[in-house]
């Protein structure tokens, strides 16, 4: 009975010993492939150190067993008693390094409680910011209708006016030859005006410029999935990011490009009912990338189709109206195209195809085949 | 500076003060027989081996706390640790017991009592079972927070 015991015991502390080496070693890899997923990360890197001192204690400690077992059983008892306190000694200092160790896992604890904090507020500030952002578009774009139907009608007040006057006199005939070749000289000049009005506002656009460089498409997309992605989770929605390759360069202007796909997405959220996902996937193409945009909403009626990059056409009542025309004009600046594709319904996606190189834009766009 | 921001700044130099006091201790406890005014270090360096087992327990029984205490307790991931730190603390308990007794009793004691805590040394030798236990604990808390990515909070 007690051999048996003992036979067991033995054979405890034997398969003890090695499953400790190997679960002990199975921890450290594992800590230390979690801490290298997020390197910034200080409790991930804690735990390797800590498991690094566990792994150290069951190092010594099943050495130590395995090594008493095997020197006793071969008869070199004196052998195992030189070993002994030195293996013992190496056991007590891992107590103390585990110990030691566990200590500064409080501090740990409150620094990643204050980077979770921190992060929440980091997060609520930027929502506030994109809000603003919103708010700001709304108000320049009232203001800029405003200034702008103001101008028109100052500018063209005059010449129309006096188009208008000449030609109820002419209608009325009661002039000379020589007097209606006159008031027609007039009215050249002033329609003269009038087209040079028109391209002043043409010359407008030429003034734009934009300061782009190369960009990495996916970390744009990540960031601007990270940023909306509170607003998808409060609305219960699930924004999945899918690359189809690791890096894709265009050339962009990133702060643009991420505003105009977070008013996408930001769609798309709108659009999405609880419980459904959102599918954002880049995919590298020949000449450049695309962005795709997918959503299982209530998706757009055909009747508005034509209308949706249409400036100040809007169906929401807060909206400008501006929105997806300032991302169709930012997407043509960048040389691109977008294009939406909606079932009412069903869905909506969005397609945004940007060239890798500006100089290919026409390239691009006469290349590129319509899905 | 309020005392909530004092206490903040004092902690981590308590973290440094117990850290500097363990390894004095380990090393005026642990020192080599050899030398000439060592004249008990087999029961010293067994003294040592005990209070190490005393640290770690308490540094386990802290983390248990630290797990359970704090929204980590609310991780799965993080419970499997706290039930880990809970089973070492167990076996430092039984091995702590096994020490005493085999040092201090086993060889002491009348026959019919020797029989008694030679069976119960003999059941605590049986501490690699909740060693192991322990560290798949950890594992298994290790693996949770490599599947769950980041989604787990830290």
């Amino acid at each position: 009975m007690t051999q048996g015991l003992d036979i067991f015991i033995l054979s405890a502390d034997l398969a003890g010993s090695l499953g400790m080496i190997v679960v002990s070693l199975l921890c450290i890899l594992t800590a230390v492939r979690i801490s290298k997923r997020e390197p910034d990360n200080c409790m991930y890197g804690y735990l390797v150190w800590f498991f690094a001192a566990l792994f150290a204690f069951s190092i010594s400690r099943s050495i130590g067993h395995i090594l008493k077992h095997i020197l006793i059983f071969s008869g070199h008892v004196d052998l195992w008693r030189v070993i002994s306190p030195m293996s013992g000694s190496v056991n007590t200092a891992t107590f103390i390094a585990i110990s030691s160790i566990t200590l500064f896992f409080h501090s740990m604890r409150k620094i990643m409680a204050r980077t979770v904090r921190d992060r929440e507020r980091i997060k609520k500030i930027s929502r506030e910011l994109l809000n603003l952002n919103q708010n700001t578009e709304a108000i320049v774009s009232e203001r800029t209708r405003a200034e702008l139907a103001l101008n028109v009608a100052h500018e063209i007040r005059n010449p129309v006016t006096v188009i208008g006057g000449i030609a109820n006199r002419l209608l009325k005939n009661s002039m000379s030859q020589e007097e209606q070749h006159k008031w027609l000289q007039t009215i050249v000049k002033q329609a003269e005006r009038l087209n040079a009005i028109v391209k002043k506002f043409e010359t407008l656009k030429g003034e734009l410029t934009w300061a782009f460089q190369r960009v990495e498409l996916t970390g744009l997309v990540d960031d601007a999935v990270e940023v909306i992605q509170q607003e998808a989770r409060e609305k219960g929605v699930k924004i999945t990011v899918r690359h189809q390759a690791r890096e894709v360069f265009v050339d962009a202007n990133d702060y643009l490009l991420k505003l105009s796909l977070l008013h996408c997405i930001r769609n798309a959220i709108e659009a999405s009912k609880p419980g459904t996902e959102i599918v954002v996937t880049t995919e590298r193409e020949d000449v450049g990338a695309v962005i795709r945009i997918e959503d299982h909403g209530c998706g757009i009626p055909e009747v508005l189709m034509k209308d949706i990059f249409t400036p100040f056409f809007g169906t929401k009542e807060q909206s400008s109206g501006l929105g997806l025309s300032v991302v169709k004009q930012i997407i043509d600046e960048h040389g691109g195209t977008i294009e939406i594709h909606s079932v009412e319904g069903q869905g909506t996606t969005v397609e945004i195809f940007l060239p890798s190189k500006l100089g290919t834009k026409k390239t691009w766009a006469s290349g590129k085949a319509k899905p | 500076m309020n005392n909530r921001a004092l206490s903040s700044r004092f902690i981590p130099n308590m973290h440094v003060l117990v850290f500097i006091l363990l390894v004095t201790l380990l090393v005026l406890l642990g020192s080599d027989p050899a030398e000439a005014f060592q004249e008990h270090g087999a029961r010293e360096g067994m003294y040592i081996h005990l209070l190490g087992h005393v640290c770690f327990a308490i540094s386990m029984a802290g983390l248990w706390y630290g797990i359970r205490q704090s929204r980590l307790g609310q991780i799965r991931s993080w419970r499997y640790m706290a039930a880990g730190a809970l089973l070492l603390v167990l076996w430092n308990v039984m091995t702590f017991s096994g020490h005493v007794l085999s040092h201090f009793f086993l060889n002491k004691a009348s026959d019919n009592l020797h029989n008694g805590i030679t069976m119960v040394w003999k059941l605590l030798k049986l501490d690699n079972i909740v060693c192991l236990t322990a560290m798949l604990c950890f594992y298994a808390g290790l693996r949770k927070m490599l599947d769950a990515g980041s989604t787990e909070e830290t």
